[in-house]
């Protein structure tokens, strides 16, 4: 087993630990770093794509546009757990039912 | 080489569970920073560079002081212990050994079937990173502001909700 399968089955792990993580908790912060862990392996696939095929430029776009989007998404959702918590107290992700408009 | 990306990966893979099993929000977001670092290392040894400066300032810089901003504007950690005293933590125990016996039942099966990616080839074209950002992937520039702008519009639209209160 080479290198490349060892990182291909890190990701899946990374990916599988985030995915586990978003449906366990209930917390929003809890759920955002579950989102950005796999969000860090899809970025390591990137990087190992364009690794294989020596095409590091095109890949290396690619993984600034996904980190860009990750960062806005972390933002946006921060911001929604924060207001979250000034109007009920916490920050269950069950009271985005509670949302109106 | 690959001393470097084998010590990499293991560090994404133990900070990654260990962000995911953590009770207190402030040491997985530390732990999550660990995970960007260690996975900018792993770009740079691959040859990616530029994705290596974005990620390790601003994934492992920006994002976790984004986060412990939002856990020091509520009080996220009393929460998590609230709800682990609500619910059973029975499953958060095997958590770990759980991830760690797929990632090994996966290995076991890529080794049995032969599975393998292969060896990485030579660079195909000569192009740069500056050459392929902005003249070839200009419509993903457009997505990013327009994402950026988003993003700044709606942080701005929370905190004023929250000011009118």
């Amino acid at each position: 087993m080479n290198v490349t399968t060892v990182m291909l089955v890190c990701g899946l792990i990374l990916i599988l630990t985030g995915c586990v993580e978003l449906i366990r908790t209930r917390h929003m912060l809890k759920i955002i770093i579950g989102l950005e862990l796999a969000i860090k392996a899809i970025s390591m696939f990137l990087t190992l794509g364009g690794w294989l095929n020596g095409n590091m430029a095109l890949a290396q776009a690619f993984i600034v546009t996904v980190i860009v989007l990750e960062v806005v998404v972390a933002t946006v959702l921060s911001g929604i757990a924060i207001s979250i918590y000034h109007k009920h107290g916490n920050m269950d992700i069950r009271n985005l039912r509670n949302l109106k408009g | 080489m690959n001393l470097a990306i084998y010590l990499c990966l293991g560090c994404m893979l133990a900070c990654g569970i260990f962000a995911a099993t953590s009770r207190k929000l402030i040491i997985s977001a530390v732990a999550l920073a660990v995970v960007s670092a260690a996975l900018g290392v792993l770009m740079y040894v691959l040859g990616a560079h530029s994705a290596a400066i974005f990620e390790v300032s601003v994934c492992s810089g920006l994002v976790t002081v984004i986060f412990i901003s939002a856990v020091s504007l509520s009080n996220g950690d009393r929460q998590i212990e609230a709800q682990d005293t609500a619910e059973p933590r029975r499953k958060k125990r095997f958590l770990p050994a759980i991830l760690i016996g797929a990632g090994a039942l996966v290995m076991i099966a890529a080794g049995f079937s032969g599975f393998s990616l292969g060896a990485p080839v030579a660079a195909a074209s000569g192009a740069s990173f500056q050459e392929v950002f902005w003249e070839t992937s200009q419509a993903d520039i457009f997505g990013q502001m327009v994402a950026l702008i988003a993003g700044a519009s709606a942080i701005v639209v929370f905190f004023k909700e929250g000011e009118d209160k």
